[in-house]
């Protein structure tokens, strides 16, 4: 099928299965790798991406769901410079081998979208993503300081 | 450039632009020679080059250093860069650590057999020739610098990338290059005093972290080539099972997405025009599998066969002991669960053979690709990708002859992904292993008599089945009994041995390897000998701490940061252990409370290293957490499992992980001693377990001597409510 859809703000047309996950149309057709496969079974979140802004886990969704909707990706995240979790990420070192920090960035970055002010007890919650290296501490960290600079960024 | 050889790699010029190269010959940091390479004024070099020597300096100044250890995690790519920067004395901000191919002179001074990350020696093994190979490449710019200047080298100086001329002139080591890489390099270099160390021992950012952020590095999975096709796989299910029938081929072949249906021994293969589509073909395949005459067993069987190891072996007498324990430790395989599944990317022609892989193990790698190319090894480039994830896993090479055979029969570049269920049910599997102890306190609470008798699988006799049973009945399994052999509390009578038990099942190192079951044996061990003797199980261990200044300065830093002595909230519980691995003492506290439906909050941890000389003491404290975190996952729930010789977990809900709301704050402090690297990366992993148990039992007066806390019904874990 043609899909049409809105990729980290721009039109985008394309030829594909409408049964295959958008996480392989992102990463096999658009050659957009940042999203990983981990589990194909929505358990880890290493995929997560925005759709229409919400976090999804995009290795069990098909990607027919995307027409006519709005789809950002790590690629797509910053607009034009790097999103102040990206900021947090580099000034607390939270990578290690770093093949679940797009994803984890993204559920981050749906949080903050939804709660500017996250509690500790709300990150515990909210943040399902798995990483496998123990980043857990840091990506907290993170996330405070994020949450931080965009507040101060406010008026 | 395929080929390799020294008397090649001597004569070789400019394939690769302009600039200095360093080159350390041999790799033994002893016996290392340092050659420069001349470089006709090409354009700079790119990115896919290989590189040959440890050092290239462009003529903009650019400073590319060769890293022969993989990137999965643990910052090396940005620590080795940090040797030489040091002694080359240039602005970090320029190093770029380019991943080595296959070649001599990059093997692991510490690692034998060749290029392989593992151990904990990364940084221990390279702390030597890559300062060296800075300080070599310095040496050369500054008699390069004096020839122009015609003025001798002990008049000049350098900094951050230039040298310094008396008289304020400056050149930079770009305009230099050139002419260094013409001068014969000297046969010895002194190297810096660590007083006067700029980047070593400090929290240096990672260059790896910016573009981590953004998803931008390439892993395994993220290789693309011109023409490249997708393959998916299925093994027999059983680990002794084969295809014995694909009932539908013919019409799964005839798909238009389909490029080829590649039937193995143990394995069958779609390769496809997009991997999902190759999986769901492969999906759509009628296999059928055996394991008619082999062994097939389940995990009830292979204890048994364990526990029959230890009791036909038979016991020691403790009569007459008035306070001893008998008792039996055990703890069950268990996989990697790497977050990236296991892959790999192949083009083979006649001649040639390139493979783009996460692999620990660059030498083997080769190795294997060349067997299955069937092509000489000097024909296989190893082009290392960024792992996600290894952990021992990656030091394997099964991934690798897959993805060369698929190629080689498709004749086009082929990409290899594994599912997750596959990498779960085919992987190398730390060793099950029951491990009984026989240990006699004498009148002044000091364990007189330590007899330690363990039932395992043998990883290495797994791995090289050529070596005669005898050469492991004289050496025992000394990878399993890592760790074990010479605990500090057994100070009289001592027997620590190993019976080697063929399980049938898949082996490989596990992060910590043998020290990731023997620090929860002896730290429970002892915990459990201290209180036999009544004794606070901090001081009790300090009693056998005389000879051993790193453990008991280990343990007195964890008493203060833990605050050991203080009186904790109501409910709430300690337990410590001390482990020695990969020559690094680590020791920790935890602190935790159990509810009356066995909810266990996990309230903080406290960790101690003393990890010899510290490189970064940033990514030390990031091994620290990671390895915890991966021993709480081992703990608390982690446990391979066989029905009919195949495993029954699949992925993260049957194989579960730690996540973020299970993991509290982890105080960590760094202690220094002596004057070069030892291990870091798994050494935070071995005492987590008896840290948690001893708690546990403090907590409950109820001993848990076999893995994983799930069994005994710790099943739901949290972090406790302050994060501050």
């Amino acid at each position: 099928m043609k899909l049409k859809f809105t990729l980290n703000g721009e039109a985008t047309s394309v030829e594909a299965d409408g049964e295959m996950p958008i996480l392989w149309l992102l990463r096999d057709v658009l050659a957009l790798q940042g999203t990983k496969f981990g589990c194909g079974m929505g358990q880890c979140g290493a995929c997560t991406v925005h759709l229409e802004g919400q976090a999804m886990r995009s290795c069990v969704v098909p990607c027919q769901v995307l027409e006519g909707r709005s789809l950002t990706t790590i690629e797509g995240l910053g607009s034009g410079r790097l999103h102040p979790l990206q900021e947090a990420w580099i000034a607390e070192e939270v990578p290690q081998c770093g093949y679940c920090q797009p994803g984890q960035i993204m559920a981050a970055a749906a949080l903050l979208a939804r709660e500017p002010n996250p509690t500790d007890a709300m990150i515990s919650e909210q943040m399902t993503n798995l990483c496998r290296c123990g980043t857990y501490p840091r990506i907290r960290r993170g996330i405070h300081r994020a949450a931080k600079a965009l507040r101060d960024e406010k008026p | 450039m395929n080929h390799f050889s020294r008397r090649h790699f001597l004569k070789l010029t400019a394939s690769f632009g302009a600039g200095l190269v360093v080159a350390a010959a041999g790799g033994c940091s002893s016996h290392v020679v340092f050659i420069a390479r001349s470089r006709t004024p090409e354009p700079s070099p790119r990115d896919e080059d290989p590189m040959l020597g440890w050092v290239l300096i462009t003529p903009e100044g650019d400073v590319r250093v060769a890293v022969a250890s993989s990137e999965m995690g643990q910052g090396v790519y940005s620590n080795l860069a940090m040797l030489v920067a040091e002694e080359l004395d240039v602005d970090f901000a320029r190093v770029r650590p380019v991943p080595a191919p296959v070649a001599k002179q990059f093997s692991n001074p510490k690692m034998f057999g060749g290029q392989i990350t593992g151990g904990s020696t990364s940084t221990a093994g390279y702390w030597q020739p890559m300062r060296e190979a800075g300080a070599t490449a310095r040496a050369l710019l500054l008699k390069a610098a004096a020839a122009r200047w015609n003025v001798s080298v002990d008049q000049l100086k350098t900094d951050q990338g230039q040298v310094l001329h008396p008289n304020g002139k400056r050149l930079s080591y770009g305009e230099l290059a050139q002419e260094a890489s013409q001068l014969d390099p000297p046969w010895s270099v002194k190297l810096k005093s660590p007083k006067s160390f700029r980047l070593i021992g400090q929290p240096v950012p990672r260059s790896d972290t910016p573009p981590k952020t953004r998803g931008e590095p390439i892993f395994g999975v993220d290789v693309r080539r011109p023409n490249m096709v997708h393959a998916a796989i299925r093994h027999a299910p059983a680990f002794q099972g084969q295809v014995k029938k694909v009932v539908n081929q013919k019409a799964i072949e005839k798909r238009p997405e389909v490029l080829a249906v590649i039937v193995a021994e143990r394995w069958v293969a779609v390769v496809a025009t997009h991997w999902w589509q190759a999986q769901r073909a492969l999906d759509a395949l009628e296999l059928v599998f055996t394991t008619e005459g082999r062994p097939a067993p389940s995990t009830s069987d292979q204890r048994l066969i364990l526990l029959k190891a230890l009791d036909d072996h038979g016991k020691r007498d403790l009569k007459g002991e008035k306070r001893a324990l008998d008792l039996e430790y055990e703890v069950p395989f268990l996989d990697h669960a790497t977050m990236s599944p296991m892959n790999c990317t192949a083009h083979v022609t006649d001649t040639s053979c390139d493979v783009w892989v996460p692999t620990q193990a660059q030498t083997a790698s080769r190795a294997a690709a060349a067997e299955a190319a069937g092509l000489d090894s000097d024909q296989v480039q190893i082009h290392t990708t960024y792992l996600g994830g290894g952990f021992g896993r990656r030091s394997e090479t099964d991934f690798v002859t897959q993805a060369v055979t698929i190629a080689k029969k498709v004749k086009r570049p082929v990409k290899l992904i594994w599912t997750r269920s596959e990498t779960t049910q085919h992987g190398a599997y730390r060793p099950a292993v029951i491990s009984r102890f026989q240990v006699a306190l004498d009148e002044e609470n000091r364990p007189h008599r330590w007899y330690n008798q363990m039932a395992m699988p043998n990883i290495f006799a797994f791995k090289q089945p050529k070596i005669p049973d005898f050469v492991w009945g004289m050496t025992g399994d000394f990878i399993g009994l890592d760790g074990a052999k010479n605990p500090p509390y057994a100070t009289g009578s001592k027997d620590v041995d190993s019976l080697g038990v063929d399980l049938h099942t898949p082996l490989g190192y596990w992060r910590a390897v043998g020290h990731s079951h023997n620090g929860f044996f002896v730290e429970c061990v002892v915990d459990e000998l201290a209180h036999l003797a009544g004794e606070d199980p901090v001081a009790f261990r300090r009693r056998f701490y005389d000879d051993h200044p790193r453990h008991r300065a280990v343990l007195d830093a964890l008493d203060n940061l833990a605050k050991w002595s203080q009186p904790r909230p109501k409910g709430h519980h300690l337990g410590v252990a001390v482990h020695e691995s990969f020559g690094s003492v680590v020791g920790q506290v935890v602190e935790l409370s159990v509810s009356a439906q066995k909810v266990v909050t996990l309230h903080r941890i406290w960790c101690v290293i003393d990890c010899g000389f510290v490189v970064n003491p940033d990514t030390v404290k990031s091994q620290m957490e990671g390895g915890i975190v991966y021993g709480l996952s081992a703990a608390t729930r982690g446990e391979i499992t066989l029905k009919d010789g195949a495993v029954e977990q699949s992925s993260f809900h049957d194989y579960p992980i730690m996540s973020m709301h299970e993991i509290p704050p982890i105080d960590i402090k760094i202690l220094t001693s002596g004057d070069s690297p030892t291990g870091v990366g798994e050494t935070s992993l071995p005492p987590i377990a008896p840290a948690v148990a001893n708690a546990l039992f403090h907590a409950t007066q109820q001993r848990i001597r076999r893995l994983p806390f799930s069994r005994a019904g710790f099943s739901q874990w949290r972090a406790g409510p302050d994060f501050s």
